[in-house]
C-alpha cells in the first residue's frame, strides 16, 4: 500500500471497530429524554382554560376529546359533556393506547383539580405521545368560572364584563336553566374536615 | 502534478486528525441525563400514593430535627425569598436539569422532600427526579401554603370543592342529573360502521 494512506486507513479502521462496539441507539422507542420532557412540561400552552373547553363543547368541535381520569364512581356522578372515562390506574392499559397515542385528536385530561390530569399528562408525554392537554385547575375551576361565574365588580373593564356574559351564556347552555344577569350567585362549598384544626379548601 | 499530490495527502491527514479530535470531544464532554426508571414503575408509585409525604416525614420537616433530609423548594426565586421552609434549597422546576442542581440531588442518599406552590408543581419535580433514579423522594401535598398552616397534616389531594352533581341538578331545576351529550368514540367509529355494513347487499 502507498505509505501516504497508512495513517488515514488506520484511523478509519479504528473508527470502524469503535462503531461496531458502540452502544446501540434505540430508535424503536419514541420516549422523551429528561431534557425534552422538561421542555414539554414548561410549555404553558398545554394547559387549556375552562373558557376554551366550554367554547369547544358548545361549538361541537370534532377535533378534541375530554378524558376524565377520575374513578368510575366520580365519573358516573358527574362528568363533562362528551367526555370518556379513563380512570388513572387504567391509563396504560392496551385498550386506551389508541386514544392516547395518535396524531389527529387533541385529548384534554381533567380531574377534580389538576394533580391526576397532570400525572396522566406526564406519563403520556414521557412515552412520546403528542396532542395531550390538561384542563387548567380541573372541575373545581369549571364550576367557579363556567357554571357559576363570578360577577365582575363595578369598576371592571369591558372585557371582563364581556367574558362574564359569555360565561353566563355557557352556564345556561350546560344547565339548561335561565339565569338573570348580574345576580349575585351563591356558592356552595364543601370543606374538607381536618380534625382539630381549621378547615381547608380543596386544592391541587 | 507532484505538488498537487502532496497537498492532497496533507489535507487528508489533517482532516482525519481533526475528525478524530471532534469525535473524542463529542463523547468525553458531559452527556445529557437519561431516565433510569421506567414510567410504569413511577406511575404505580403515584397511584398507590407513596409519592405523597406521610405524617411522619412531615413531622420531621416541621421539627426540623433531621439534618439528612434534603428539602427542595420548586417555586420561583421570588416566592422562595418571600418565605420558605427552613433549610430548604430553591430549585425552580424549569432549572431542574441544570448540571449544578442535578449534582445536588441525584446522588443524595437520604430522603428528599419536594414542595411547591401547589401539589402539582412539586409533582412535576417528583416525576423528573424519581425517573432519573433517585429512590427516596416525596411530595408535600397542598404546597407551601397548607404546610405552613397545618404542619404535619397530610392535605387531601384532588378533593372536589363542590357537590358537582347536586349543583347541576339544582340549576337545571331537577331536570338533568347528567349533562346530555353523545359520548364520542372517535377512534372506534370506523370499525363499528364496517361491522354494520356487513349485513347489507
Amino acid at each position: 500500500m502507498n505509505r501516504r494512506y497508512i495513517i488515514p486507513t488506520i484511523i478509519l479502521l479504528i473508527l470502524g471497530v469503535w462503531f461496531i462496539f458502540m452502544p446501540e441507539v434505540d430508535n424503536s422507542k419514541r420516549e422523551l429524554s429528561p431534557n425534552q420532557l422538561l421542555a414539554a412540561m414548561n410549555e404553558s400552552s398545554r394547559f387549556v382554560s375552562t373558557d376554551i373547553v366550554s367554547d369547544l363543547i358548545i361549538k361541537n368541535d370534532p377535533g378534541f376529546l375530554l378524558i376524565d381520569v377520575r374513578s368510575e364512581e366520580e365519573y358516573s356522578s358527574y362528568n363533562l359533556p362528551g367526555s370518556i372515562n379513563i380512570p388513572l390506574d387504567s391509563l396504560l392499559l392496551p385498550k386506551w393506547v389508541g386514544y392516547l397515542n395518535q396524531y389527529s385528536i387533541n385529548n384534554i385530561f381533567y380531574s377534580n383539580d389538576e394533580l391526576k390530569a397532570e400525572t396522566a399528562w406526564i406519563v403520556c408525554a414521557r412515552k412520546g405521545y403528542k396532542n395531550n392537554y390538561v384542563l387548567s385547575k380541573g372541575l373545581n375551576n369549571w364550576f367557579e368560572t363556567i357554571i357559576e361565574p363570578v360577577v365582575p365588580s363595578e369598576t371592571a373593564s369591558q372585557d371582563e364584563w364581556d367574558l362574564y356574559q359569555t360565561r353566563l351564556a355557557a352556564s345556561q347552555f350546560f344547565t339548561g336553566a335561565k339565569e338573570e344577569a348580574v345576580k349575585p350567585v351563591v356558592k356552595r362549598k364543601v370543606f374538607v374536615n381536618k380534625p382539630n384544626k381549621q378547615r381547608a379548601e380543596g386544592g391541587c | 502534478m507532484l505538488n498537487f499530490k502532496i497537498m492532497k495527502y496533507k489535507l487528508a491527514r489533517y482532516s482525519s486528525i481533526l475528525f478524530v479530535i471532534v469525535l473524542i470531544l463529542a463523547f468525553t464532554l458531559k452527556r445529557e441525563e437519561v431516565f433510569v426508571v421506567d414510567t410504569e414503575v413511577v406511575f404505580n408509585e403515584v397511584l398507590s400514593g407513596s409519592n405523597i409525604a406521610n405524617e411522619e416525614i412531615l413531622g420531621q420537616v416541621v421539627d426540623n430535627n433531621n439534618s439528612s433530609l434534603l428539602i427542595i423548594d420548586v417555586r420561583t426565586p421570588g416566592e422562595y425569598i418571600k418565605g420558605h421552609i427552613e433549610n430548604a434549597i430553591n430549585i425552580p422546576v424549569k432549572n431542574m436539569l441544570d448540571p449544578d442542581y442535578v449534582k445536588i440531588y441525584k446522588h443524595w442518599a437520604k430522603p428528599i422532600i419536594v414542595y411547591g406552590v401547589y401539589t402539582c408543581d412539586a409533582q412535576r419535580a417528583y416525576m423528573m427526579i424519581r425517573q432519573l433514579g433517585v429512590d427516596s423522594i416525596s411530595v408535600i401535598a397542598g404546597g407551601y401554603k397548607y404546610f405552613t398552616e397545618f404542619g404535619d397534616w397530610v392535605f387531601p389531594v384532588e378533593s372536589a370543592k363542590y357537590e358537582f352533581a347536586e349543583i347541576m341538578k339544582e340549576k337545571s331545576g331537577g331536570k338533568l342529573v347528567q349533562p346530555k351529550a353523545p359520548v364520542r368514540r372517535v377512534i372506534k367509529k370506523a370499525v363499528k360502521q364496517k361491522e354494520r355494513a356487513e349485513g347489507g347487499c
